[in-house]
């Protein structure tokens, strides 16, 4: 660390000061507080149409951050420094206009409404530029629309916002984050998230969105194409997004609070069997076993224990246990933000808190929230600039209990529902499967797993950064941005003592405890030197930079058992150390960045860019550097050819080419990593002692690696109509990811680390080996209107998506469980599995002359077609024999399934009349499959692991020879025939619409609130995913993953809430 | 202005100087992990280094749980729950097929590091030359499993190095051939178990490479042309010979006439804990009958936490009486158990069956008291109709492996060669070899400890019998099947008729991995029938 800051910057800061650097600084920035003569300017600013004074607007000076905001009567006054000073008014929902103030002592303006601000600024890397200038695809999120719907993250906050950027909710779990794709999926590994940009400073967690309080935001920017990406070079493939955080505006204090309170429910729940029955199942299942196996003793299990009678006999007549209901809830969420804004000539602040408590919709789980922020700039004299952001926040996740079955909600469904929830003679006070009740059903009690292990993880943030920038002379900036974000992760995982029943060993008859801190210091520091002119028509500007970036981590964590006092619950009060461990890391990126923008007549535009990365996660023999370029170009051609067209206000052709980068694959992967002695340890001695063996490297290192390079090509162009009120963006790409690095199988015979967190699979050797092409056309259109005092807009947004693993590198990557394939020719993670055709009848077997089922010598029927198993019987599952071989074997399984929708859209609709306001937001995705790995379990009659799992309702139409179902698998307490395998039968269509989230708002009349010195006060009832149309018959068809191979499998999900809520937002 | 400008530069200039310092920023060295450059340099790093090649046999994807799980289920000593085991329900890409293929390559790829790595180093030349030795056993000792198992996979000799390398198949007789030629150089370089100090109790001796040797001939016999027979099988008795000769090793015998003796005299070769009786008692790990065991212990990572890499076994929680049980045995093979009508101790049946077999009612007789008391054996409820209701399995049962605190991994070790098999192995190579008088002296002295009658003469039935009964839930009985299946097809008829599911021709071995199938783009063949 030494290196990264004292020595660079302490030799600049020496220099600086000895040379005449410094004092020339001094003569430059001292002459400019004396320069020119502050006069005022006073006017009136009112509504174009209806002529009304418009309270609130903003008025700034153009260049500074100085500025003033109209009062009641829509009058301000503000202090130029000369005519040649230019005033900016805006409005939200008004287009923005400047003027220039000339010898003019009083300005009044009329702005126009529903429009969009055509020279809205827009953030895009190390920089900003007017919208309108822009030559890469960047797309602005409504940030004022995203705000309304007052979700909880700013992930979900922005989904269906944009076009191109694939958001899927990954849990409806507080404080789950979801995973974001823009323009499809480009890598195969670690995860596909784009790189996050907080207030300048890159952020190393892709969950950081749930650490910042989207109320705070100002605007959020998505960089989608590679001439927009470049300048983040090694980082940005998978896209970047952006987002600053508000800063106050010149004027008096503004005082914005609101508070909101809601309830969430859970949408859906299987319609899983009930005791009764569960019994008449069990009977169903237990008989045709005993008579296929002719073992008439089978049915004795069914008669002693499932039975009406054995249940009452056992006293557990009345237990009928709805797991599902028992483990959710109805959610409770409350919310206040309270923040303070102002500024004037010298400064200006943004200051806010926030706190956020929501309990889940599964018990026990939740997440609690602080946030404070402070935002502020100073202006010291003419030509410097200081300021910084500085956020704190601190998440409480009371997160889903962590045991050997996995999640809850699956528990939930396969459970016995003649477990019973309570048993106060046993140590915790709960049931669990006792043999006798439940038989070999011995999946836990997941009520009791949940209640009573802790398992809490607290994040606290610092995103902090300080900036400076000098104007040297005119047009010549130099700027230095230092961020700071520091996170302590606190994971806590506490079991008490508990014994559930007497099988499944899910006892926990000693406490433990497990506390790990993981404690992360992300620096960054950046100088720019930016250069801004023009020669006639001629306007460019230059950028020349250098960034450093690092990351350390620190990890340590201990798990101790038998606490005495189960009051106490700390560490210190255990008596059984049972394992500490600690490890550390680092990541360090140093770049060089430079990028011209040129214009012609503001006509012609082209933007070049270029960015060279270092990266510690490469050797110095591989690709340690990496140089990312791009070019881009825009044409106005409205002012060209059109300008008689008067409907068209701006026509815009867009194209781009750039190369960015991916290196997120974990550090140090280049070098030879050796294991911790113990984990070759051995046995030696009498008496015997553990004796630790040779290190023995873990993994078969490749020094060669590199980035993964993607390059992008982009064609687009805006058009905006009648006066801007339709505006319509529309874009193609082609983004091929190169050198995809992928983790190439290596034969066992290199003896390296089995891998067991990914199917026992060795653990591969990193090479750039594949190519992944992503192709997508997008579009954002929106139009407004506004009539006398009803104003309405529509947006939407409609992407496809199309991505095809053109060489998959290293041979097909089956994931692990093998539920998807990624080969040549298809989407990366596609379904992989058997074609389960129809359920087998009595016809597809051979039969003697009677009609009766002919065995062979092993006492299996024959069937007509391939051979399946042995043991495959009428009301089996057909398989297709794919490359018959008369047998059905892992060769049989093909593609089943496409797990990214052909099209993501969401269609916003916004309306105001007099103090209503309304909103509609739709969000939905077509033509994609999910994998359904539940009905695995509940949704065929055989029991997929023999131990007499609960199941769906459906079950009991289960074929038989007197019910010859074709939708439903014969009954059976085993799976001979492995129905539950991986196949087309549990595959799904996907595509759904969801109503994500409906708003009605009434803003009390100004002449009520006034009086009490109120500006707005607005009460609003909301409420988010409403009603989603889909022919899915899970809990909810979004089934995101982090994990690009598993993106479309529903392992069991906690589902997405359905949210009512209701709120008041007040300005003062 | 000019001035102002040059200074501009010259902050720029500044910036630039900073490349010089990027490669530096860059460059972080691991601070969790040491390198491969920085290992191999000392005498304590070439000790560990052979360390590192034992380890593979303590894992549970080897002896530890699998190899009861796949060959107990296979065979007609036991069935699995699992119907997958149970009915061969398993292919190229099971992952019980592809772990334990994996584990046999570790143990080869860590002894082919120790050649490579160890001879540079500078230490005492002796330990260098037991050292080398030990992974001389070690490494033929993974090949046999590997040749045995998987019929002919690559047999490899030195640390791979290219990531895309793609091998073939090695012939069979290659196998046996380097197997031979490694254990030949270890029984040269090691000591006999007795020259060892105590604290390396638990190393490959010269006693455990030749009853290995001894061991590959006769299975050697199995596959070789018939002109080549008696030639194999007379090195096999060579070897056999010189363990018995060596006078390291001997039957632990009963030291009364009571039937706790005669149970305990056999049962401590199963027990972590050494058995006393007021007669005395009877040392259990690493006895005077104990050739090579996979050591296990359950100091500081005795509980469940330890998990994959724990010191300790998970056999007991696996398949014993008070947890999953997962194997039961068959009714065939708890009948294969001599009814008596005399015995020196009174017993009605042939005592290994109380140390092999839990009964309904049985408790257990070995308890260390500080440890908690097991209930008696009762049955519980299966799904799998064929397991037989009312035994269970109890060979290396360890009673406390539930323990307050949660599931504990077992300390009992897992015998592998032990004297009474080399001796069943030295009589089944001398019947063969025509010499039936000595056949029957020593299969006689594995059924004397037992208190069984001697036998008049002795067939081959007779040590098929005996080898079923002495080393049950050892893991003997499938492989024993199948070695005689190559030459007697009475074996495969036996075996087709009761294993369901079984096909002569393909499950006498294991599939190799799809996965390296694959790998091997097309070199490498599947084993007929996969």
């Amino acid at each position: 660390m030494k290196n990264f800051w004292i020595v660079p910057y302490a030799v600049l800061l020496l220099k600086a000061i000895r040379s005449p650097v410094l004092s020339a600084f001094f003569f430059l920035v001292i002459p400019a507080f004396l320069y020119g003569q502050p006069f005022p300017v006073t006017g009136k600013v009112t509504d174009k149409n209806t002529g009304e004074p418009l309270p609130g607007a903003t008025i700034s000076l153009k260049g500074t951050t100085r500025g003033t905001i109209t009062d009641e009567s829509g009058s301000y006054t503000i202090t130029v420094n000369s005519p040649e000073d230019v005033l900016v008014f805006s409005f939200v929902g008004y287009a923005t206009q400047e003027i220039k103030v000339s010898n003019l002592r009083v300005i009044d303006v009329e702005l126009s409404a529903g429009t969009f601000a055509m020279d809205e600024l827009v953030v895009v890397g190390y920089g900003v530029q007017k919208k309108s200038d822009l030559t890469g695809s960047v797309a602005v999120v409504d940030v004022n629309e995203m705000q309304k719907s007052r979700f909880t993250t700013l992930d979900k906050a922005i989904q269906g916002r944009s076009a191109g950027v694939y958001i899927s909710q990954t849990s409806g779990k507080p404080g789950a984050t979801a995973s974001v794709k823009i323009r499809g999926i480009g890598s195969i590994n670690r995860t596909s998230e784009p790189l996050y940009v907080i207030d300048g400073i890159a952020s190393e967690y892709d969950d950081i969105l749930n650490s910042i309080n989207p109320a705070d935001v100002e605007s959020i920017q998505v960089l989608k194409d590679a001439s927009a990406q470049a300048i983040y070079g090694a980082r940005a493939a998978n896209g970047v997004i952006i987002i600053n955080t508000k800063k106050g505006k010149s004027g008096k204090p503004v005082v914005n609070f609101s508070a909101d309170y809601g309830l969430s429910t859970i949408a859906r729940l299987y319609d899983v069997m009930d005791a009764d029955q569960y019994s008449e199942f069990m009977g169903m299942a237990w008989t045709n076993y005993a008579k296929r196996r002719n073992i008439p003793d089978a049915q004795n299990l069914y008669l002693t224990v499932y039975s009406k009678e054995a249940r009452e006999a056992h006293g557990n007549g009345a237990t009928n246990t709805d797991w599902q209901k028992e483990l959710s809830q109805v959610g409770k969420r409350n919310s206040y933000d309270l923040s303070v804004s102002g500024g004037n000539d010298y400064g200006n602040y943004f200051i806010s808190g926030n706190y956020f408590n929501e309990e889940g919709i599964m018990i026990a789980t939740g997440l609690e929230r602080f946030s404070l922020r402070a935002n502020s700039d100073f202006k010291i004299g003419k030509r410097i600039n200081l300021g910084e952001t500085i956020a704190l926040s601190r998440m409480n996740l009371n997160d889903q209990a962590h045991y050997g079955q996995g999640n809850p909600w699956p528990t939930a469904t396969v459970a016995s529902p003649l477990m019973p929830l309570y048993d106060p003679m046993a140590p915790g006070g709960f049931g669990g499967p006792v043999d006798s009740l439940t038989a070999a059903n011995e999946r836990t009690n997941p009520v009791a797993e949940q209640i009573l292990n802790d398992n809490r993880n607290i994040t606290q943030d610092v995103i902090s950064s300080v900036h400076m920038d000098v104007e040297i002379f005119k047009g010549f900036k130099y700027e230095i941005r230092f961020g700071l974000n520091y996170r302590l992760n606190k994971v806590r995982q506490w079991s008490p003592v508990y014994k559930l029943g007497n099988m499944g060993l899910r006892d926990n008859l000693v406490n433990s405890l497990y506390e790990g801190r993981t404690d992360s210091r992300t620096y960054q520091i950046h100088n720019l030197l930016t250069y801004t002119n023009s020669f006639g028509e001629h306007h460019f500007s230059l950028l020349a930079g250098h960034e450093r970036f690092a990351v350390d981590n620190d990890y340590i964590g201990g798990k101790k058992t038998n606490i005495p006092n189960e009051l106490v619950q700390v560490l210190d009060q255990a008596t059984t150390v049972a394992n500490f461990g600690g490890s550390k890391s680092q990541h360090r990126i140093a770049s060089y960045i430079g990028r011209i923008n040129y214009d012609f007549k503001n006509r012609y535009f082209f933007t070049a860019s270029v960015r060279v990365d270092g990266s510690s996660r490469f050797g110095p023999v591989g690709g340690r550097y990496g140089t990312f370029p791009s070019f881009s170009l825009a044409w106005k051609l409205n002012e060209d050819f059109l300008q008689s067209v008067q409907q068209i206000s701006l026509l815009k052709l867009r194209l781009g080419w750039g190369q960015t980068g991916n290196e997120n694959i974990g550090d140090y992967q280049y070098l030879d990593l050796m294991d911790p002695l113990q984990n070759s340890r051995y046995v030696f001695g009498d008496p015997q002692k553990v004796v630790l063996g040779g290190s023995i490297t873990s993994f078969q290192a490749n020094p060669k690696i590199k980035w993964e390079a993607a390059e992008m090509y982009n064609v687009g162009f805006d058009l905006n109509l009648f006066e801007n009120k339709l505006q319509l963006t529309a874009d193609y790409y082609v983004k091929n990811q190169n050198d995809m690095l992928v983790q190439v199988p290596i034969s066992v015979i290199f003896g390296k680390r089995v891998n067991y967190g990914s199917g026992l699979a060795t653990v591969g050797t990193w090479d750039n080996l594949g190519k992944v092409q992503n192709r997508g056309f997008e579009m954002n259109a929106s139009y407004s209107k506004k009539e006398g005092s009803f104003t309405y807009t529509v947006s939407g947004n409609l992407t496809t998506m199309k991505n095809k693993v053109i060489d998959v590198g290293a041979g097909d990557i089956i994931s692990d469980p093998a539920y998807t394939i990624t080969t040549n020719g298809h989407t990366i993670g596609s379904l992989y599995g058997y074609v389960a055709e129809r359920i087998l009848q009595i016809d597809d077997f051979v039969t003697d002359d009677q009609g009766n089922l002919v065995k062979d010598a092993k006492g299996n029927y024959i069937l007509k077609h391939a051979f399946q198993q042995s043991g495959t019987s009428p009301g089996d599952l057909k398989y297709r024999d794919l490359n018959r071989d008369g047998v059905i074997n892992d060769l049989d399984r093909t593609i089943i399934g496409k797990p990214l929708p052909d099209f993501i859209y969401g269609l916003n609709f916004d309306a105001g009349y007099n103090i209503f306001d309304f909103t509609l937001f739709l969000q939905g995705m077509s033509r994609f499959q999910v994998f359904n790995d539940q009905m695995r379990d509940i949704g065929i009659a055989t029991d997929r692991y023999s131990k007499d799992e609960n199941k769906l309702v459906d079950v009991l139409h289960a074929w038989t020879p007197e019910n010859p179902s074709t939708t439903m698998t014969r009954a059976d307490v085993e799976d001979a025939n492995n129905n539950s395998r991986i196949s087309s039968w549990f595959v799904e269509d996907g595509s759904f619409l969801r109503i994500k989230t409906v708003q009605v708002g009434i803003n009390l009349p100004s002449k009520w609130i006034n009086r009490y010195n109120i500006n707005a006060f607005r009460i609003y009832f909301n409420a988010n995913n409403l009603y989603t149309f889909t022919r899915y018959s899970g809990l909810d068809p979004e089934v995101g993953s982090k994990n690009p191979l598993l993106s479309a499998v529903d392992i069991g999900f906690y589902p997405i809430p359905r949210s009512y809520f209701m709120g008041i937002q007040v300005s003062f | 202005m000019n001035t102002l400008l040059k200074n501009v530069f010259r902050i720029a200039l500044i910036s630039l100087l900073w490349t010089g310092c990027d490669d530096k920023f860059l460059d972080i060295t691991p601070q969790s992990n040491i390198t491969e450059a920085n290992y191999y340099k000392t005498q304590q790093h070439a000790i560990e280094t052979i360390t590192a090649c034992y380890d593979p046999l303590k894992h549970p994807a080897f002896f530890n749980i699998d190899f009861f799980a796949l060959f107990e289920s296979f065979s007609d000593e036991a069935v699995h729950e699992q119907a997958k085991l149970e009915h061969f329900i398993i292919d190229a890409s099971d992952d019980m097929v592809r772990m334990l293929y994996t584990y046999l390559y570790k143990g080869v790829y860590r002894c082919n590091m120790a050649f490579e790595k160890i001879p540079p180093i500078q230490m005492d030349e002796n330990l260098k030359k037991r050292l080398l030795g030990e992974a001389y056993y070690l490494r033929a000792f993974y090949n046999f499993y590997l040749t045995v198992l998987y019929n002919q996979p690559p047999l490899v000799l030195s640390v791979p190095k290219d990531i895309k390398i793609q091998l073939p198949n090695t012939p069979r007789a290659e196998f046996y051939k380097q197997i031979i030629t490694d254990l030949e150089k270890a029984i040269d370089a090691l000591p006999e178990k007795s020259q060892y100090p105590l604290t390396d109790m638990g190393r490959a001796t010269r006693g455990a490479a030749r009853a290995l040797l001894g061991k590959t001939y006769l299975y050697k016999a199995s596959y070789s042309p018939d002109a080549d027979i008696r030639n194999d099988l007379t090195k096999a008795e060579k070897y056999f010979l010189d363990v018995v000769n060596s006078g390291e090793y001997a039957l632990s015998l009963p030291r009364i006439n009571d039937s706790l003796n005669y149970v305990f005299a056999y049962l401590c070769n199963f027990s972590s804990l050494d058995l006393s009786t007021p007669a005395g008692s009877y040392k259990s790990e690493n006895n005077i009958e104990s050739l090579f065991e996979v050591q296990f212990h359950h100091g500081g990572w005795e509980k469940w936490e330890g998990g994959w890499q724990a010191d300790g076994s998970l056999t007991s929680l696996y398949f014993g009486p008070n947890s999953y049980r997962n194997l039961v045995p068959t009714l065939k093979f708890v009948n294969e158990f001599e009814t008596l009508s005399s015995h020196p101790a009174g017993l009605h049946r042939d005592p290994r069956l109380y140390a092999t077999v839990y009964q309904t009612g049985d408790t257990i007789v070995y308890t260390d008291p500080s440890r908690m008391a097991p209930e008696p054996w009762k049955d519980k409820v299966h799904t799998n109709s064929n397991i037989t209701q009312g035994y269970g399995w109890k060979k290396y049962f360890y009673p406390a492996h539930v323990g307050p605190d949660g599931f504990h991994n077992d300390p009992n070790n897992l015998r592998i060669i032990r004297y009474a098999d080399v001796l069943l192995m030295l009589a089944e190579t001398e019947l063969l070899l025509g010499n039936e008088p000595a056949a029957r002296g020593y299969l006689n002295q594995v059924r004397s400890r037992a208190g069984l009658p001697a036998k008049s003469s002795v067939t081959k039935d007779d040590i098929i019998h005996e080898r079923w009964v002495e080393l049950g839930f050892e893991w003997s009985r499938w492989f024993d099947l199948v070695r005689w299946s190559i030459r007697e097809p009475k074996w495969i008829t036996n075996i087709e008729t009761i294993l369901d599911g079984f096909k002569a021709g393909k499950n006498e071995f294991l599939p190799i991995p799809i996965r390296e199938i694959d790998l091997m783009g097309g070199k490498l063949l599947q084993n007929p029938g996969w």
